[in-house]
Formats: structure tokens, C-alpha cells, sequence
């Protein structure tokens, strides 16, 4: 079923909408929960929480394309999830590696002009990416929005494992630079 | 600002940067050799293979002597169902006889026909087909001494001339026979002759490209006809006379 059907289903409140959209984007939201938090129940559960969450911003939003819109939702769900585990000691998933890796990109600290907030750092973040090669892009995003680990991503690509790790740095390491240029700070 | 702000930030990312790095990879483009490659090694191959048949003689041309033999070969006649056709033409105290007989054998070619074969190789192959059906039967009736003496003298759209014994017997061995033929145009005749048996078994006496022809009429003893093909190379018409005893 095409998106915008499954859109006017949830806006019409249809149960249906629940059952396509799983169908649909069930094994899409499950990957990206159980890259994140490396646990099927934790991701089965996570999906469920989607699925409701979707359900209940619906009729403020209406999402053009239900993938990102579904697969934020699920991040989003994934790291708190994640967070109540860590108060647990539970979990295993990429999320941990995979924020430690991001604290590279971290702009320097200091008194500078002003602090980003999550829209216009992700703005910047894309204006980054558009710069970078498509493969090197891709690379970037499929590890920091999927949450796929390294050696997925190698084979995705068919490239070494090393040289998407490699990849990876020097991406980041621009990502810093070209933040720190623009401005933002921590 | 920490890594966990960073990492939602990327979650805002737009979504055809998110959807295209779902999307699936495109393959690498081969490089222009490595698409030529596997071409250029079935042109070798095919190249080296027809090289080797060459050096082993398979595909090296014939001399003039097996061509010539191989069509030697080829242009044995046949005198298969040859349906006998009357010809009034027959002169001399013969007599002309229809559907008197027809024949499966095919006239064992003389492989020796050397330099003269050769010569015929070179030239078109008649057109067979045209001379379906073109065989003349003339009975010989033998004198009281038991020579034959038709002194035949024919006119043959081209094909099969055949002589046979009036009263069915053996043609004698001793019946010495003079045949000339003619081709109306000029042009070269092939000539197969060949003796009938009682079983419609021919057996083949000469073939020439002369126009004329001398020989024992039944050399073994046996036959019921003697057979002469007539192929005007030319495409045309052959006179044919016969003269036996």
C-alpha cells in the first residue's frame, strides 16, 4: 500500500493503519531498534512502541514519506529504551559505540557565538553531508541513522571493514572541522 | 551540546539523504576491460581453434585431384526410379518400350578419371532434377546369329538411354557395342554406362566425357540392359546413336 493511503488510514483513525504499516515498515523499524539496542525483544518491543507512537502523532502530522518519518520514531523510542536499560545494566546494541564514536564530531568548547539546537545542527550536519562523496554520505548515515554495525555497512558496499572504519574517521573528523566553522559550539 | 544531542541532530536529517542511503547500492561499473575480456578470449579461442584445424588439414583446400574425385563422386548417377518414357525417335529395326523397367542402382563412380574428371569438376554441376524421367528403352532384337543389330539412333531430352534385350534374356557378352552422342549445343556430355541385371542391380562399365563409346555390350554375361546417363553440362539436349553387334 502506498504511503499516503496508509497516512489517510491513521488520520481516519483506521485500525488497518497499524496492520499495513507493519507490514510494510515492520522489518525496516525492527532493524534500525535492534542495530541500536542488540536485543530482539528490546527491538520487538521498540517496534510495538513505534506503532503506537505513530498512532498517536498522526493527526498533528502528516508525513510525506512514512520510512524516515517511522525510523526516527524508532531511534528516538530505541534510545530510551536504551536508557532505561543502561539504569538496568541491560543491553548490548551499537548505541553505545556508536555515540562514543560520534563525541569526535563534537565542536571544541568555548565562548562562541551561539549554541545550535537540534534543527539547525541537523541542517548543517546535511548541508555537510550533501558535500561528501555519495558513498562516503552513505556510509555516514547508515551508521548513524540506521545504527548499522561496521561490518553490515562493509558488506552493503562491498568494501572492507577497515576502510569503512577509516571512512568513518575522516568523516567525522571533517564533520568537526566544518561545525566548528560554522560556528557551533558545545 | 554531547554525542546523544548529536546523534538526534543526525536523526533530523532530510529524509532523501535518509532514503537514499536505504536505497540499494548501485553496482560498480566493470571497467571497459574487464567487459572486453571475456570477448577477447573467445576470440582467441576460436581463432586458435581454426588455426589448428588448418595445420591439421581440416579445412585445407582440396587439390584439383580430390576435388575432382569428390565430384566424380557426387555426380555418380543414379537411375532411381526412372520412370521409362516412349520415344518414337528409335530407328533401325528398334523398338521403343515403355514403363519397361525402372532402376535403384546407382553407377559406382571411376574414381580414376583423372586430369578429365578434373576438367569436369570445373564445370556446373547439371541441374538433374530437369531429366527426371527421361529414360528411353530400346529392345534389341538379335539377328539369327545372335548379334545385335538395332543401329539405334536416338534423340534423348537428356537423362537415361537404356537398351535392353527384346526377349528379356541376357545381353551376351559377346555383343560388342559403338555408342556416339551429341550435344546439340556444343557442349561437354557426361556419360555414365552401366549393365542392368535381371534384379535391377546396375553395375557400372566407364564413364567418360567423350562422345563416343566402345565396349563389350555385357561383359559377365548377365545383364538384361545396358544403361548409358547422358548429361548435356551445357544444359541442353544429346543425341545419342548405338550401335550393337
Amino acid at each position: 500500500m502506498e504511503d499516503e493511503r496508509i497516512v489517510a488510514l491513521y488520520w481516519a483513525r483506521e485500525e488497518q493503519a497499524l496492520q499495513e504499516t507493519s507490514k510494510k515498515f515492520g522489518a525496516y523499524c525492527r532493524k534500525i531498534a535492534m542495530n541500536l539496542l542488540g536485543s530482539l525483544r528490546d527491538a520487538e518491543e521498540c517496534e510495538n512502541d513505534t506503532w503506537l507512537a505513530a498512532w498517536n502523532s498522526m493527526p498533528q502530522n502528516r508525513p510525506a514519506r512514512l520510512a524516515p518519518y517511522l525510523g526516527r520514531i524508532t531511534r528516538n523510542l530505541a534510545l530510551d529504551l536504551l536508557d532505561r536499560n543502561n539504569a538496568q545494566k541491560r543491553g548490548g546494541g551499537q548505541a553505545e559505540p556508536l555515540l562514543d564514536e560520534l563525541q569526535d564530531c563534537l565542536p571544541a568548547p568555548g565562548g562562541v557565538e551561539h549554541q545550535a539546537d537540534a534543527a539547525e545542527t541537523a541542517r548543517l550536519i546535511g548541508a555537510f553531508l550533501r558535500q561528501c562523496p555519495a558513498q562516503t554520505r552513505n556510509i555516514f548515515i547508515r551508521r548513524y541513522w540506521y545504527g548499522d554495525a561496521t561490518a553490515d555497512i562493509a558488506a552493503r558496499y562491498r568494501l572492507g571493514e577497515s576502510k569503512v572504519r577509516v571512512t568513518l574517521h575522516r568523516t567525522r573528523s571533517r564533520l568537526k572541522a566544518y561545525l566548528e566553522k560554522e560556528g557551533v559550539t558545545v | 551540546m554531547t554525542s546523544r544531542d548529536l546523534f538526534e541532530a543526525i536523526g533530523l536529517l532530510d529524509d532523501t539523504l535518509i532514503l537514499a542511503a536505504d536505497a540499494p547500492p548501485a553496482r560498480p561499473r566493470l571497467r571497459v576491460w574487464r567487459r572486453v575480456l571475456p570477448l577477447a578470449a573467445c576470440l582467441c579461442l576460436i581463432v586458435g581453434g581454426g588455426l589448428l584445424a588448418w595445420r591439421s588439414g581440416t579445412l585445407m583446400p582440396a587439390t584439383i585431384e580430390e576435388n575432382a574425385a569428390m565430384t566424380a563422386d557426387a555426380a555418380a548417377p543414379v537411375l532411381s526410379d526412372a520412370a521409362p518414357k516412349s520415344n518414337d525417335a528409335a530407328a533401325g529395326g528398334a523398338e521403343v518400350l515403355e514403363n519397361s523397367t525402372s532402376s535403384q542402382a546407382s553407377a559406382a563412380a571411376d574414381n580414376g578419371a583423372g586430369i578429365a574428371a578434373a576438367a569436369l569438376a570445373a564445370l556446373p554441376t547439371p541441374d538433374l532434377t530437369a531429366l527426371e524421367g527421361a529414360t528411353v528403352c530400346l529392345t534389341l532384337t538379335p539377328d539369327a546369329d545372335g548379334s545385335y543389330q538395332p543401329d539405334a539412333s536416338l534423340f534423348v531430352p537428356g537423362a537415361v538411354l537404356l537398351l535392353a534385350d527384346a526377349a528379356g534374356g541376357p545381353l551376351g557378352s559377346d555383343a560388342a557395342m559403338t555408342a556416339s552422342f551429341a550435344a546439340e549445343d556444343g557442349s561437354d556430355i557426361l556419360v555414365e554406362i552401366g549393365v542392368m541385371d535381371a534384379a535391377g542391380a546396375l553395375t557400372a562399365l566407364a564413364r567418360s566425357t567423350g562422345d563416343d563409346w566402345q565396349g563389350a555390350l555385357d561383359p559377365d554375361g548377365t545383364g538384361q540392359a545396358v544403361c548409358f546417363y547422358l548429361a548435356n553440362l551445357g544444359g541442353g539436349n544429346v543425341s545419342a546413336r548405338a550401335t550393337v553387334g
